[in-house]
């Protein structure tokens, strides 16, 4: 339950990313564009967990970058605790950086292989002048133990550790100058289904205990509900639903996030399969089709679907949805 | 439903039928097994799931039922592999090329690095019919595009000159299983063959391959980590850890009662899209690397039930319920596990 008169920590408002294809260079084209990211708006409370929810190419992974400023956004602010990150000085960025932090799905690409497990968590503490070469290691240690990790460990290198482990000394690094924000991209999508659940405990745990709030994408339907409270489910760059958890997983109203939901396959084998099968493929980004994005797969699809765009509706107070026929669903 | 659902193996002869199949890592002076004793049978008509995490060996068991494990450093060291009654083990590479694509198919995890992206996607088709029959390539032509119509790729006339480049993730799979079908195999292994993809053209993968399999008969081996894949796909599923299969049951059976405390764990990690949400109950600890495998029963370190014997002896798989196969000291009708 978000509180309504409480100040969020992250407020997005209105923003886009577009990625300009082709155009220049020796073999002289049209220039396209991608909107990778379209209108995307959304708050985040304190202590909460914000998960962004899609398929391949749907822009979650530009959409978490945009919010560190990773990738510059085309247009639209982001706020962190009152001050726009997308307009930044480089000074200021490099100090708001300190209060939102990054852990990515690679455990094995993310971390410097020739750096200790204890170096890769200190070195953001010493960059930020957070710590003292004299307490570092101390600091550390308890960082290793919060995260599950034994301080013993600290001198061992990368490769020494499992994928789980790897992920740990990751979440371990991003806690290190005490966040306020995390954006955590598929942080379990690499590891095995014991592994991952012992993580998604972790995050849980950290987030109780620290009061991080959480940006959470993810293409797992079953992860995110063991994680979040508020969800937005993404296509083709822009959001098309969005609400609190159980009334999202209760009762969808895009037939997008409906066919996603029924598309998990449940561990039950007397499961009686009521699958949306979606035709066809995502379609191509450059040449999206008019009107809502989803018409060309939507299985309810009618003519003003080709024509005209849908906007977020409001469900319930704060459950949206962008679909002409919302309520026939 | 069949009449011999809650017991593979009592009516027909089955198509694959894997005993004692061993298959080592030779390090150095190390050896460690990484399938270890192996023995099952995949029927006609039938999906045999095998699950488990990574590193369980449920990739080398079946690469190395095909005969494509890297010799050395790995090497089948026991066991044998009888299709339709006759051993592969003993099979020169030559007379394996015979067998592979042809009685036994397989696709893989990775739809863009299994095809080759020089050639289009008909003449990737035709090979596999020229390689095995005596067809014209205008025959082999026709009939890609025949096989490329029953795998759902729309517009297949127009597709059968195209590159793989120029198709998506899940098409190019779709292609991939148009070329494993090619020659009406008598084994399709499938493995991990909708992990790459998204779970919306996941569905549709799925769908595809339970339909071929109805029309066809085709016994099928599917290798998956998901619960949820082999739980709609499979008829019968075997659980491997460190090697070893640990349970095997009929898929009713594996998931109205998992009786090995390691398929309990997998279950209990698994969050759900629905019912219930309660704290996840992850398997504490990892997997142990080959080289330096417990004594005992292999899962002890990391199991709550664990004693003395399982320490100290490695359980056999043993029949405890119907049908229903489990590997653990604790398990049983009655037992605490």
């Amino acid at each position: 339950m978000t509180a309504q008169n409480e100040t969020p920590l992250l407020e997005v408002r209105n923003l886009t990313k577009h990625f300009n294809v082709g155009g220049g260079g020796l073999f002289r084209r049209d220039t396209q564009t991608v909107k990778a990211l379209d209108d995307v708006s959304f708050t985040v409370g304190k202590g909460k967990t914000f998960a962004i929810v899609g398929e391949s190419g749907c822009g979650k992974s530009t959409l978490g970058r945009s919010l560190l400023r990773l990738e510059q956004p085309t247009g639209g602010q982001v706020h962190l605790d009152g001050t726009d990150v997308t307009t930044a000085s480089a000074a200021t960025l490099r100090a708001m950086r300190r209060k939102m932090q990054i852990v990515f799905q690679d455990p094995f690409s993310s971390l410097h292989p020739k750096m200790t497990a204890g170096q890769l968590v200190a070195e953001p503490m010493l960059l930020h002048r957070i710590a003292t070469r004299k307490d570092v290691r101390e600091r550390v240690a308890r960082l290793f133990e919060l995260v599950g990790l034994a301080p013993y460990q600290m001198d061992r290198y990368p490769h020494q550790f499992s994928g789980g482990q790897r992920q740990r000394i990751a979440i371990a690094r991003a806690l290190a100058v005490d966040p306020s924000l995390i954006v955590c991209d598929e942080p379990v999508s690499a590891l095995d289904v014991s592994i991952q659940a012992q993580i998604i405990n972790l995050l849980t745990d950290l987030q109780e205990k620290l009061g991080v709030s959480y940006v959470f994408i993810s293409h797992d339907l079953g992860v995110v509900r063991y994680i979040s409270h508020e969800i937005a489910v993404m296509y083709l760059g822009k959001i098309i639903e969005q609400g609190p958890k159980d009334e999202l997983f209760s009762s969808p109203k895009h037939p997008y996030t409906k066919a996603l939901l029924s598309a998990v396959p449940r561990p039950d084998p007397t499961y009686r399969s009521r699958r949306i099968v979606l035709k066809g493929d995502l379609p191509n980004p450059l040449d999206p089709p008019p009107g809502c994005s989803f018409s060309s797969r939507c299985a309810h699809v009618r003519a003003t679907c080709r024509e005209v765009e849908p906007q977020l509706d409001a469900v319930s107070p704060q459950h949206r949805a962008a679909c002409h026929f919302w309520r026939e669903m | 439903m069949t009449n011999h659902a809650d017991s593979p193996g009592a009516a027909a002869a089955p198509v694959l039928d894997i005993r004692d199949f061993t298959i080592e890592l030779v390090t150095g002076k190390m050896v460690s097994p990484i399938v270890d004793g192996a023995s099952f049978q995949v029927h006609e008509g039938r999906t045999l799931g095998i699950v488990g995490e990574s590193g369980c060996g449920k990739s080398m068991l079946s690469l190395g039922i095909m005969k494509l494990i890297p010799t050395p450093p790995a090497k089948i060291a026991e066991g044998q592999v009888l299709l339709d009654g006759s051993d592969l083990v003993p099979l020169s590479d030559k007379q394996m090329e015979q067998v592979r694509g042809n009685r036994i198919s397989m696709i893989f995890q990775e739809p863009m690095t299994s095809l080759n992206p020089v050639y289009t996607v008909g003449y990737q088709i035709g090979e596999a019919l020229r390689a095995h029959s005596s067809l014209s390539s205008a025959a082999a032509r026709q009939k890609a595009i025949e096989l490329l119509r029953k795998v759902g790729i729309p517009n297949p006339e127009k597709r059968v000159d195209e590159y793989p480049h120029s198709l998506s993730g899940g098409m190019r799979q779709r292609v991939m299983i148009a070329i494993a079908l090619a020659c009406e195999p008598r084994v399709l292994i499938a493995d991990e063959p909708t992990t790459a993809l998204d779970v919306t053209i996941q569905a549709q993968i799925l769908d595809l391959m339970r339909s071929l399999k109805t029309e066809s008969g085709t016994a099928i081996m599917l290798i998956s980590h998901d619960l949820g894949v082999i739980a709609e796909m499979a008829d019968d599923v075997i659980v491997m850890y460190a090697g070893r299969i640990i349970e095997q049951a009929p898929v009713h059976s594996l998931f109205a009662a998992p009786s090995h405390p390691y398929t309990q764990g997998l279950l209990a990690s698994i969050p759900a899209v629905e019912g219930e949400q309660h704290r996840l109950q992850p398997v504490p600890g990892t997997v142990p690397p080959p080289h330096d495998r417990p004594k005992g029963c292999a899962f002890h370190p990391r199991c709550s039930f664990s004693d003395e014997k399982c320490r100290a002896e490695r359980p056999p798989l043993e029949e405890k319920l119907a049908g229903h196969r489990v590997a653990c000291w604790h398990a049983g009708p009655g037992a605490s596990a």
